[in-house]
């Protein structure tokens, strides 16, 4: 507010040079960023880049290539010399790991009588493919259809049992009629037996 | 943009006055670019509890108890360091969620050097990640665990989360992770093999050069133009030059890792293709049942959201949130709308999918 009035009653106003040229700088900047970023998206770029790194890339292998036979013949050590060697001690602490989950898991077995690492690779899931899962889904929808045959065979046997159970007075079923099959043939209802058979004949032919 | 006065020496004091600004400030800038101290980062308390080749897992320490059994594994990108998720207090993912009764673990892959060359995603994920995670659950006594992988990090996490089962990963947040390459953005077909069999280990200053070519102009010089800005306007630099410190801290590639990203993920897509074979088995997203938090960001050129969006509709999680903030790459887990917003988010969907202590009052924190 003070500021506000001294500036409405100052004699003087002028151009701060220095604010201009910020304010200048920081609207431009936003551009130019956002001008290189899609400079960099265009194809003549990506091409020009790749053109330099593959030039650059010639002559690094030039240049390591020639280091590597030089230094091959002199009693130093290459840095492929000493990379080996930490591989062979990152190695070690590998098998180092390796062995202590094998314990870890050895004394989970005496405890609790289930092996993890066994019981990890178990849950670790088969791997299938989409032709694998297709073959996996046409053999349970034949499954399935082979499963509703029965059933329908099955409901067709214990109707007739039941009917001709009916007929001499009992009608046990097909549970029934396994149940006593120590005692076929009573009473004139069919014959256990040569219904299981009848049965069976049906079974095989829809298998 | 004017100068008010009385008179024109009030006028001329008042350039000056400008002018010594100026140059303070732009004294101010040389030296913190050239003399500034190394701002210490990744305090927040922690042991090391597992450690292979260059790789340590950190378990963070809390001063209360945990409020959710839950444990949180963090596994960060193989570009610059894992400090960006404990940058500094009070802009720390870690610290934050450790705050809100986390018990949480982070997967440091330290420096590769020459040695690690031939390192792949396979040595990657089922030597490193696949243990570390074990250690953490176990470390815990939890069957269950929450992966949380920050850029090529959540790549990762998805790849194990897809193979493994044990212990159960109940939830999985993707931070800026880039998973499906349909339109592989600005890493264009550069021939993978041939700069892998010259370079065998791809160097730092490489891969600092090729991130900061994505923004030739913001990387170069806008970054140092802001700097300028803060220190004039007499703001704190201190989160700045953790900034930078992260953003120039980068660290080799292993070459066989390198060429895997960028010719098995960017130019060939693989997976989501469930084309990407490890340890003998295929990595198909379809196997992930876990509860899955995708966020990006939408000024993120590194991996913008059209590279992890429609990677959700491959993977066969029930519950699918996807959010997207107006940040860049960084501003995901660094920055005002990471503390004020991104961070509580995280810890919120964390919060409502994990399982809490028994008795977290009475429950001594596990350490």
């Amino acid at each position: 507010m003070n500021s506000e009035l001294s500036r409405n009653h100052s004699t003087f106003k002028v151009i701060n040079p220095f604010k201009v040229w910020e304010k200048l700088y920081l609207s431009g900047e936003n551009a130019i960023t956002q001008a290189s970023r899609n400079f960099v998206s265009t194809t003549f770029f990506g091409q020009a880049a790749e053109l330099m790194l593959n030039r650059y890339l010639q002559i690094v292998r030039m240049q390591s290539a020639f280091v590597y036979n030089v230094l091959e013949d002199w009693p130093f050590p290459t840095k492929r010399d000493i990379a080996r060697l930490a591989r062979m001690n990152i190695s070690l602490e590998r098998k180092v790991d390796l062995l202590q989950l094998e314990l870890e898991d050895q004394e989970h077995l005496e405890q609790y009588g289930c092996d993890d690492a066994r019981r990890d690779n178990a849950l670790i899931r088969p791997e299938t493919n989409g032709a694998d899962m297709n073959l996996i889904i046409a053999a349970l929808q034949d499954i399935a259809s082979r499963i509703d045959n029965l059933e329908n065979l099955v409901q067709t046997h214990n109707q007739i049992l039941m009917e001709s159970r009916a007929w001499s007075g009992k009608a046990p079923g097909l549970l029934g009629l396994v149940a006593e099959e120590s005692r076929p043939g009573e009473d004139g209802s069919l014959d256990p037996a040569e219904s299981i058979t009848i049965l069976m004949a049906d079974l095989d032919e829809q298998l | 943009m004017y100068i008010y006065g009385d008179s024109i020496y009030q006028v001329g004091d008042a350039l000056v006055r400008t002018a010594q600004d100026w140059m303070l400030a732009t004294r101010d800038w040389l030296e913190v670019l050239q003399y500034g101290p190394d701002i210490p980062t990744g305090l927040s308390r922690r042991e090391i509890i597992w450690s292979r080749n260059k790789s340590q897992l950190y378990h963070y320490l809390a001063d209360t108890p945990h409020k959710y059994s839950t444990p949180v594994f963090l596994v960060y990108a193989l570009i610059n360091k894992a400090y960006i998720l404990d940058l500094t207090p009070g802009s720390s993912l870690v610290e934050h969620l450790v705050n809100r009764g986390f018990d949480v673990y982070l997967l440091d892959w330290g420096e590769f050097e020459w040695e690690d060359r031939y390192t792949s995603f396979e040595e990657l994920v089922l030597d490193h990640i696949r243990p570390a995670v074990r250690q953490a659950a176990q470390k815990a006594q939890s069957p269950d665990i929450s992966i949380l992988g920050y850029c090529m990090g959540g790549t990762f996490a998805a790849m194990y989360t897809a193979l493994f089962e044990k212990p159960v990963v109940r939830n999985l947040i993707c931070l800026a992770s880039p998973l499906d390459f349909s339109n592989p953005g600005r890493f264009m077909g550069y021939d993978a093999d041939r700069l892998v069999d010259t370079m065998e280990l791809v160097p730092k200053s490489f891969i600092s050069w090729g991130t900061r070519l994505l923004d030739p102009w913001g990387s170069y010089v806008g970054t140092f133009s802001r700097l300028w800005t803060k220190l004039e306007d007499e703001r704190d630099a201190h989160h700045w030059r953790a900034l930078y410190k992260w953003a120039t801290d980068n660290v080799n590639f292993p070459g066989v890792a390198f060429r895997e990203w960028l010719r098995d993920l960017y130019q060939e897509n693989k997976l989501v293709n469930g084309e990407i074979i490890l340890g003998g088995r295929r990595v198909e997203l379809g196997r992930i049942k876990a509860d899955l938090l995708a966020i990006a960001g939408t000024r993120d050129y590194v991996s913008p959201p059209y590279q992890i969006a429609p990677a959700l509709q491959y993977m066969s999680s029930r519950d699918k949130t996807y959010l997207e903030y107006q940040v860049g790459h960084g501003g995901v887990v660094l920055g005002a709308t990471a503390r004020d917003t991104i961070y509580p988010t995280i810890a919120d969907w964390l919060a409502e999918r994990s399982c809490r202590c028994a008795d977290a009052q009475s429950m001594a924190p596990l350490h």
